[in-house]
Formats: structure tokens, sequence, C-alpha cells
């Protein structure tokens, strides 16, 4: 009898466990990821009842500067969703040998972002001298030849991602990145951006509370 | 003879309902129909795990950690179970009460008429108060919490309202005081209802990890920039206006997030924590809306509350 009470309660148990009503995708309920050395869960919000409330709820700012961007920002610049994004993540991210771009400013980076996510504000690299967008570029895997030129084959993929449809951060990042003859194979543009991120309840990541003003 | 007869049935219910209780089994040493006894007993018990596998396989659909939680109490102690998650059990253990009352007494259906209505104006007032003084007449040796999910399961038998419906216009009236509202607090310290995760900054610096680090090198290496740039600041760019107007958005968007609509679930001190990282800030946000909170522990959904 104690039997049947313990394996009731552990299939009930494992049940629990396997649980996940808003899955991402049909066969991925959860992505794993990391941010910060810590360990996270990409998860989308389990209330099915929830709406976005304030964040990222603004449907109208003046255009231009904040004009609808086109699917191609770049000819040969591939688009990627949400779902690739987290292949990406799964992939190039934990091989390291890729890296999501949050093009936002730091402002914007600090209140919220996608995790695992790093920030280079596009007025980095679209101001930087040759010599700053040399030692950026390193940190991303770069290699400077002896004669002094660029060697872009050990370099990090880029995703690369702003505020959304209506943001024109990622582009001008990626412009910068092309006048320094960045590999276009190695960059990706999430156009969603950060909008199409939380419409969907996906874990987002605060870096630091929100100051009193 | 037939007071005795009386007298066996009133222990045979008794007996019944201390074990729907999951009360210990003191007095079963009865020789007649042991082990029809013990078969029931054991059937009782499955349907209480069965009821506790649901509700927590239910309580999936709001989050997951109040699930293993949940289940971890199960497991601790199978008595608990079944106060816990209890209304099937309960629902057994009132039928029967039931029964065995009409047998008794024909009052009892009028009673609990009355029970009922005054539970529905209760439940229409959505105050809490307290309820045991409500029914002097039925003994119910249970606790008052007990006493509401009894409520509730009475009103679903004999009303024919649904019980789910009450249940929910109950739960909006977010008491912050609740034990069950203090356990979910702490649970969610890390992520909250918004599925929001909150990282300090300040620990990156000495976080081990590849992507850490390179956070650090590259925002080290825009931070040297910046301290350079103004020298070679002549080199005016192209779009100062478009970098000007992005940082009056994130201005309008921190203004925007000053304003938070109440959720269920949600107390002030977790809305503390999501916008300052201190629970303890929720005096701020009491401070900071005179018009609308008139107790810092009563806090209503659909609220609009200014974060300062």
């Amino acid at each position: 009898m104690r039997g049947v009470l313990i394996l009731s309660l552990l299939t009930s148990l494992v049940m629990a466990e396997e649980y996940v009503k808003v899955k991402i995708s049909k066969d991925m309920p959860y992505v794993m990821t990391s941010d910060s050395g810590r360990k996270i869960k990409i998860e989308r919000i389990q209330d099915t009842d929830n709406r976005l409330t304030d964040d990222y709820t603004k449907t109208s700012r003046p255009c231009p500067p904040f004009c609808i961007q086109p699917t191609k920002v770049y000819p040969d610049i591939k688009n990627i969703e949400e779902l690739e994004l987290l292949a990406f993540m799964q992939n190039q991210v934990k091989n390291k040998t890729g890296v999501i771009i949050d093009a936002r400013l730091k402002s914007w980076f600090e209140l919220e972002t996608i995790p695992s996510a790093i920030n280079i504000p596009f007025p980095v690299i679209q101001n930087a001298t040759r010599s700053k967008a040399e030692r950026i570029f390193k940190v991303l895997g770069m290699k400077v030849k002896k004669d002094g030129s660029w060697d872009f084959s050990k370099a990090k993929e880029l995703a690369i991602f702003c505020n959304g449809v209506w943001c024109q951060q990622s582009s001008h990042l990626i412009s910068g990145m092309l006048k320094y003859n960045y590999p276009k194979d190695k960059l990706a543009y999430y156009r969603s951006g950060f909008q199409g991120w939380k419409l969907l309840g996906l874990t987002t990541i605060v870096h630091k509370e929100i100051k009193k003003r | 003879m037939l007071n005795k007869d009386q007298y066996n049935q009133d222990e045979y219910n008794d007996y019944y309902a201390q074990e729907t209780r999951g009360a210990e089994i003191s007095n079963s040493g009865e020789d007649n129909g042991g082990n029809i006894k013990k078969i029931i007993f054991i059937i009782l018990l499955l349907l209480i795990i069965a009821g506790a596998g649901y509700f927590g396989w239910k309580s999936m659909n709001n989050s997951k950690d109040t699930t293993t939680t949940q289940t971890a109490t199960t497991l601790e102690n199978t008595n608990e179970e079944a106060t816990s998650s209890s209304s099937e059990a309960e629902k057994v253990a009132k039928e029967v009460q039931t029964i065995a009352l009409n047998s008794d007494e024909k009052m009892n259906q009028e009673d609990i008429a009355n029970i009922v209505q005054m539970v529905m104006k209760k439940m229409n007032q959505e105050a809490p108060s307290d309820e045991t003084t409500s029914e002097p007449e039925i003994p119910l040796p249970v606790s008052s919490s007990e006493d509401q999910a009894k409520d509730n399961e009475l009103m679903e038998s004999l009303s024919g309202t649904e019980a789910d419906s009450l249940s929910t216009t109950s739960e909006s009236s977010v008491k912050s005081s609740s034990s069950d509202n203090d356990k979910k607090a702490s649970k969610s310290n890390e992520k909250d209802t918004y599925n929001k995760i909150i990282v300090q900054s300040d620990t990156d610096l000495s976080a081990t990890d590849e992507l850490s680090q390179l956070s650090n090198e590259i925002s080290s290496v825009i931070n040297a920039e910046e301290e350079i740039t103004p020298s070679t600041a002549t080199s005016s760019t192209v779009d100062n206006s478009y970098t000007e107007s992005i940082t009056k958005e994130v201005k309008t968007r921190t203004r925007e997030m000053r304003y938070i609509v109440v959720k269920k679930g949600d107390t002030l001190g977790k809305i503390a924590k999501r916008a300052y990282g201190n629970v303890m800030d929720f005096k701020k946000i009491y401070d900071a809306n005179p018009d609308i909170l008139r107790r810092a522990d009563k806090i209503y959904i659909g609220q609009k509350l200014r974060i300062p």
C-alpha cells in the first residue's frame, strides 16, 4: 500500500515538473542560457490572461526619427527572429563563437534587455576611429595580422537587435560595423527586437534597478 | 436496542469524518467490517493523492515555483496533504456529515441555507471577517481557512453556483498579510510575474564566465573611448539628433514605467522589489499614492499606482 502511495505521489510530481502551458515552440518549453555568470531560464509568461500594460505598449512615436524599418536594412545581412535567436543562444553563444549584441544606448540596455546580450551602443561603433574599432573588434575575436591588416576569420558572429521595428539603432550599428568591413555573413539582424521579445512574454533581464529621479 | 444502534452509527460517522480529515486512526478496533474500512481508507487516500496531483498540475498554469513547493509539502506529510489540498476529501467529509446531520435533525437544512446566504453576503462585500461565528450550531472541528473552503463546497453543492468564479472574486482582494502571499513573495525574489530577472551589474566584475568577461572588456573599451572623445569631439557625427531623441525616448519609457497596474498576487513589497530592488521601499510607493491606498496591506487588482 505504501508503495502505491509513493508511486502515485511521484507520478504527480513528475507530471507537475513536465507541464508548461505556454511553450516557446511545440517541442521547446524553455531555453537555458546564462547572463552575468548566472544560469537564466528563458520561458514565456505562463499567465494566459497576461497583457503588456506599460512596457512597450506605446504605438506612436514621431517619424522621423522613429520610422518603421525595412526587413533588409542592408542587403546580404541575414534576418533572424525569436526561434533563430534562441537557437543562436544555444549554439553560437554557448560555444563562444557568437554573441548577441544590444545596439541600444546604455540607458536602454540597463532598463531591460534580452538575456545573455552584450551592449555595444551604436554611436560607439559609428563614431569610432580605426584604433577604437580595432580594440572593440579584438574583444570580439578579430585578430590583427603582422602587416596590420585585420583578420576576421575568428571573429564572433553577432546577432544584433534594438527596440524593434520602429528602431533604427541596429541599422546604425550594422552600418558602423560594415564601415570597418566586419564580414557580412557574421552579422544577423533581429528586426522585431526587444518589443517583439516582450510581446511574446519571454524572460528579460534587468541589469540595474530603476533609480529614483 | 435502537439507542445502541444509533450510537454505533454515530461512532461510525465520526470515524469516517476523522479519516477524511487525515486524523489518526485511533479507535479502529471494531471487529465488524474492519477490512471494508481499510479498503475504503485506501480509496480515500488515493483520492486525496489524486486531488493533490491534480491541483499541483493545475497550479503549473500559474507558476512553476509554487507547484514545486506544493508537491514538496505533499511529500512531507500526508496529513498535511489532506488539509492543504483537500477539497476532494472535504467534499466527501461534507457529504458524510450532511447525511449524518440529516438523520439526526431536520432543522439542519434550514441552517445550511442560512449559512449559505450569510456567506453569499460576505462574498459580495469582499470583506474578510471571522467566519467561525456564523456557524455555531454545526460542530466542525477545523480551522477557519478550512471553513472557507468548506463554505465554497457548500455553495457549490447547494446553490449550484460554480466555486471557481466565487474563489476568484474572493482572491481579487490581495492580502499581503496572508501566509500564502508571503511564501510567494519569498519565492519570486528572482523572477516576478512580469518575467523579469534582476541582475546586479556590480557583481558582474567578479563573474568569471566568458560572456560576462567579454561584456566587461567591451564596456571598458567603450568607457576608455568616451574619455578620449572630448579631445576629438570636433568630428561631429551625423545623427547626434537621433541619439538625443532616443535618449529622450528612454526618459519617456522610464516615466511610463512609473505607473504600475496591480496584478493578481501583487503586494506593495513585491512591487517595491521590482521597482527599487528592495522590499522595504514599499513605503515610497505607499506615500506616493495617498489617494488610492488607505492601508499598506490592501491593494486591489487593476489599481494604477504611481511608482516615484
